[in-house]
C-alpha cells in the first residue's frame, strides 16, 4: 500500500534567535548578500539542525513510535506532518486528515472557552458546523469536562487541557493522528483512556504517531518506532528492538555519567559531607561485575563508605526506579543491626531473583540515621535486564515484574440447568 | 484516504486565494469571535464604540472648530470633523488591531496549520461593526444640522472597499514582520497618528498648498477622505483622479503585502 507518511531526506534548521537571525526571514536573498558585503563584521546567525536527512515511511494503519532524548527532533517531526513548518530540504508527503496533538496543545486560544475551541479547532481541521455538533457531545464526554467545557481554557489544569485536546483530536475521525507526551499528564485513569483509544483507534485503520519519552507507552502502543538522537535516525524498526537499542544507549550514557567511577569522583570532591560514597559496583551471581542481569538472577550491590562523622544506627536503602522514573522496589537494612558507621566500610547487599521485567534501571541509595531522614540519597549506578525466559511471553506485554506463577485448570461438571436454576433463584430473591 | 491535508506549503497567488476562500467558515467564526471578544467584560460594552469617536469628535470640534477656527467649507465644523473622523477611525483601529493579531495567536499558529491571513483579515472585518454603530452618531449629527440627504452617499461602500483594501494591505506588512520583529507593535501607533495628520481628517483638503497638492494625494487616505467628505457632506461626485490613484496603489500594496506575508509565513512558526 502507498505510504501515508513519506519522509524523504528531510533537513529542518532552525535559526538561534537573534536579530541578525530574523534577516534570513525577513529579506530576499540578494539583499542578505548585500548586507553582509556591506555590515562585513558580526557572526552569521547561529543555526541549528534540528533533523539532518531522515527518511521513513508510514503505512496506513500502521503505529510509529519516536523515542529518543529532549531534543533529538521528535517535535519537529510532529511538525511537519501536521504542516505547520516545512522542511529545509527533502521532501515529505502526507494523504488524510491530521488530527494532531504537538506539545500537547491542539491549537487552542486561551482566551475562548472549552466549547468554542472545540468549534474552532474542528473547523481549522476543515469541518463543517453540523459535523461538529455531531461529535461535540462525545468530546466533551470523553474529556469529563462536562462542568467546565464553558470556562475560558486559560483557566484549565495541563490535564484538562491535554484531555480536551486529545478528546478533539481523536473525535474528528483522523486518517492520520498525532499524539506528543499527552500521556504524561492527565491521571492514571485518563493515561489509561487514552491508551485504550489508541488502540481503538489502530484496530480502525487510523495511523497512529505517538511521540514520547516513556518507551514503555511506545511499546505498548507501537509496532514500528524510530530511535531519534540529534536530529538523525539511529535505529528503525520493530518498536521491541527499537526501545531495546534505546534503552542500551540511555544505559551507556547515564553509566558513563553517573556510574562507580563518576560517583567516586564526584563524592570526594564533597569531602565535607557526612558519608561519602567510594565505589559501587554491581556483581552478579557467579561473582564477576556486571549491569547486565538475566532475569531472575541474584544482583549483589557492593558500596563502598566513608563516614567523616560519627553516625548512630544507621539505615540503608537501595531503590530500584525504571528508566521512566517509576519506583519499583525499595530494600532496607531493617534486619541489619549497625551501631554506628566506622571510618570506611564495605556494604554488600544481594537481591534474590530480580523478577523485574527486561528494561533499564537506576539504583538508587539513601543512607538514614536514627531521625529517619535520609542525608545522603544518590543515584550510584544503572543496569539492564535482560530478555525474561522464553516461557513468560514477550517483555512488551508490560508489567514492572513477573512473578513465578503456577497455573491450574481442571473442568468442572455442572450442567447449563443448574446454572440457570441458582440464576433464576438469586434473580428472585431480590 | 483520498483527501489531502492543507499543509503550510507554497502556493501561486492564486492558489493561495482559493485556499482562503476553502477557509470562508473559520473566517467568519474568528471574526464573530473577534467581535464578541473585544467588549467580552466591560461594562459599557458596544457602547464604547460610539463613546469613542464621539468624543474625539466633541474634543476636535473645540479645539479646531472654536479655538483655531479651521475653515470646514462652509459645514458645522463638528459634522465636518466627524465625517472624516468615522472612516479615519475605522481604518487607524483596523490596523491596530491587526498587525498584532498573529503574534496574539502563536498559540493556534504553531499548532495547526490554516491560512495566518485569516487573523488579520478577521481583525479587519470586525472593526467594521464598531464603524457602523459610530454611525449612528453621524446620523444623529446629520438631523440636528439639517444636512440633507444627497444620492451621491451610495458611492459610500465603494469608499469602504478602497480603504479596508488599503488597510489590509497595511495590515498585512504589519503583522508579518511583526512575527520577527516586534520593534513593529512600537512603531504602530506612531506611525497611526502621524499618518493622520498627513490626511485632511481635521483640515480641508484645499488648505493643503496648490504646490504641495500631487505629492499629498500620493497618501491613499487623502482622497478617500477627501471624498467620502464630498459624497457625503456637499452631494457632488468624487475626482476620480484623486479616487483612482488612491485605489491603484491600494490595490497593489495589498497584493505586494500579500505575496510577502505569504512568504513570511512560511517561516512564522519557527520563531520561537
Amino acid at each position: 500500500m502507498e505510504p501515508v507518511i513519506r519522509f524523504e531526506n528531510v533537513s529542518k534548521r532552525y535559526y538561534l534567535g537573534s536579530q541578525r537571525a530574523y534577516a534570513n526571514y525577513l529579506l530576499p536573498g540578494f539583499a542578505q548578500r548585500w548586507l553582509r558585503r556591506d555590515g562585513g563584521g558580526g557572526s552569521p546567525a547561529k543555526e541549528i539542525w534540528a533533523l539532518r536527512d531522515v527518511s521513513f515511511e508510514v503505512r496506513p494503519g500502521e503505529t510509529l513510535g519516536i523515542i529518543g532524548p529532549n531534543g533529538a527532533g521528535k517535535t519537529t517531526i510532529l511538525s511537519l506532518v501536521a504542516g505547520i513548518t516545512t522542511p529545509t530540504s527533502g521532501h515529505i508527503g502526507v494523504r488524510g486528515r491530521v488530527g494532531a496533538l504537538i506539545q500537547l496543545g491542539a491549537g487552542f486560544h486561551p482566551e475562548l472557552t472549552g466549547r468554542e475551541n472545540v468549534y474552532l479547532n474542528a473547523s481549522i481541521l476543515g469541518l463543517k458546523e453540523a459535523e461538529v455538533d455531531r461529535i461535540y457531545d462525545g468530546i466533551v464526554a470523553f474529556a469529563e469536562l462536562e462542568k467546565f467545557i464553558d470556562t475560558p481554557v486559560k483557566r484549565y489544569s495541563s490535564g484538562m487541557y491535554a484531555r480536551l485536546g486529545f478528546a478533539v483530536a481523536v473525535h474528528i475521525d483522523p486518517d492520520i493522528l498525532l499524539v506528543d507526551e499527552v500521556l504524561s499528564v492527565g491521571d492514571l485513569s485518563f493515561r489509561c483512556k487514552c491508551q485504550k483509544k489508541m488502540r481503538a483507534l489502530r484496530e480502525r485503520g487510523t495511523t497512529i504517531v505517538f511521540v514520547s519519552h516513556n518507551m514503555y507507552a511506545v511499546q505498548g502502543i507501537c509496532e514500528e518506532a524510530i530511535f531519534l538522537l540529534d536530529g538523525t535516525v539511529k535505529y528503525k524498526g520493530p518498536a521491541t528492538s527499537v526501545v531495546q537499542s534505546y534503552e542500551n544507549w540511555i544505559h551507556e550514557a547515564e553509566f558513563s555519567k553517573a556510574g562507580h567511577l563518576a560517583a567516586v569522583e564526584e563524592s570526594t570532591s564533597a569531602a565535607d559531607r557526612v558519608v561519602e560514597l567510594c565505589s559501587v559496583r554491581l556483581v552478579a551471581q557467579d561473582g564477576r561485575p556486571t549491569s547486565r542481569f538475566s532475569f531472575g538472577e541474584d544482583l549483589t550491590v557492593e558500596i563502598e563508605l566513608r563516614a567523616n562523622e560519627r553516625v548512630e544506627r544507621p539505615l540503608f536503602s537501595i531503590i530500584v526506579v525504571r528508566s521512566d522514573g517509576l519506583r519499583c522496589c525499595v530494600v532496607r537494612s531493617s534486619s541489619l543491626n549497625v551501631a554506628y558507621l566506622v571510618d570506611v566500610c564495605l556494604l554488600r547487599v544481594t537481591i534474590r531473583d530480580m523478577q523485574l521485567n527486561a528494561g533499564t534501571y537506576f539504583l538508587e541509595f539513601a543512607i538514614a540515621d536514627e531521625t529517619a531522614a535520609p542525608f545522603l540519597y544518590e543515584r550510584v549506578s544503572s543496569f539492564l535486564i535482560l530478555d525474561p525466559p522464553k516461557e513468560n511471553v514477550d517483555p512488551t506485554w508490560g508489567g514492572i515484574f513477573i512473578p513465578a506463577a503456577e497455573w491450574c485448570y481442571e473442568p468442572v461438571a455442572v450442567t447449563r440447568k443448574s446454572v440457570t436454576e441458582e440464576y433464576t433463584r438469586c434473580v428472585n430473591l431480590d | 484516504m483520498t483527501t489531502q491535508p492543507v499543509t503550510l506549503q507554497r502556493r501561486s497567488f492564486w492558489q493561495n486565494l482559493r485556499l482562503l476562500a476553502h477557509y470562508r467558515e473559520l473566517l467568519l467564526r474568528w471574526t464573530s469571535r473577534e467581535i464578541r471578544a473585544r467588549y467580552r467584560q466591560s461594562v459599557l460594552g458596544f457602547g464604547w464604540a460610539l463613546v469613542q469617536p464621539a468624543f474625539q469628535m466633541i474634543v476636535i470640534s473645540i479645539v479646531f472648530g472654536s479655538f483655531v477656527r479651521v475653515p470646514s467649507e462652509g459645514i458645522p465644523y463638528p459634522i465636518f470633523a466627524y465625517a472624516a473622523l468615522l472612516p479615519w477611525t475605522l481604518f487607524a483601529s483596523s490596523i491596530s488591531g491587526a498587525v498584532p493579531s498573529v503574534i496574539q495567536n502563536m498559540q493556534l499558529v504553531t499548532k495547526v496549520y490554516f491560512p495566518r491571513e485569516i487573523l488579520p483579515l478577521s481583525a479587519i472585518l470586525a472593526r467594521l461593526v464598531d464603524f457602523a454603530i459610530a454611525s449612528l452618531v453621524f446620523v444623529g449629527l446629520i438631523l440636528w444640522y439639517h444636512i440633507p440627504i444627497h444620492a451621491t452617499l451610495l458611492f459610500v461602500p465603494l469608499l469602504l472597499a478602497i480603504q479596508m483594501v488599503l488597510a489590509l494591505g497595511v495590515s498585512l506588512l504589519g503583522a508579518a514582520i511583526s512575527v520577527f520583529l516586534r520593534d513593529i507593535s512600537f512603531a504602530i501607533p506612531l506611525g497611526m497618528q502621524l499618518w493622520m495628520y498627513a490626511t485632511p481628517v481635521i483640515y480641508p483638503l484645499s488648505m493643503v498648498p496648490e504646490r504641495w497638492r500631487a505629492f499629498y494625494l500620493l497618501n491613499p487616505m487623502a482622497g478617500i477622505i477627501h471624498s467620502y467628505r464630498w459624497v457625503v457632506l456637499q452631494g457632488q461626485l468624487p475626482d476620480f483622479g484623486y479616487l483612482g490613484v488612491a485605489t491603484f496603489i491600494s490595490l497593489l500594496l495589498c497584493a505586494i503585502a500579500y505575496a510577502y506575508f505569504k512568504q513570511l509565513e512560511m517561516a512564522m512558526a519557527d520563531i520561537i
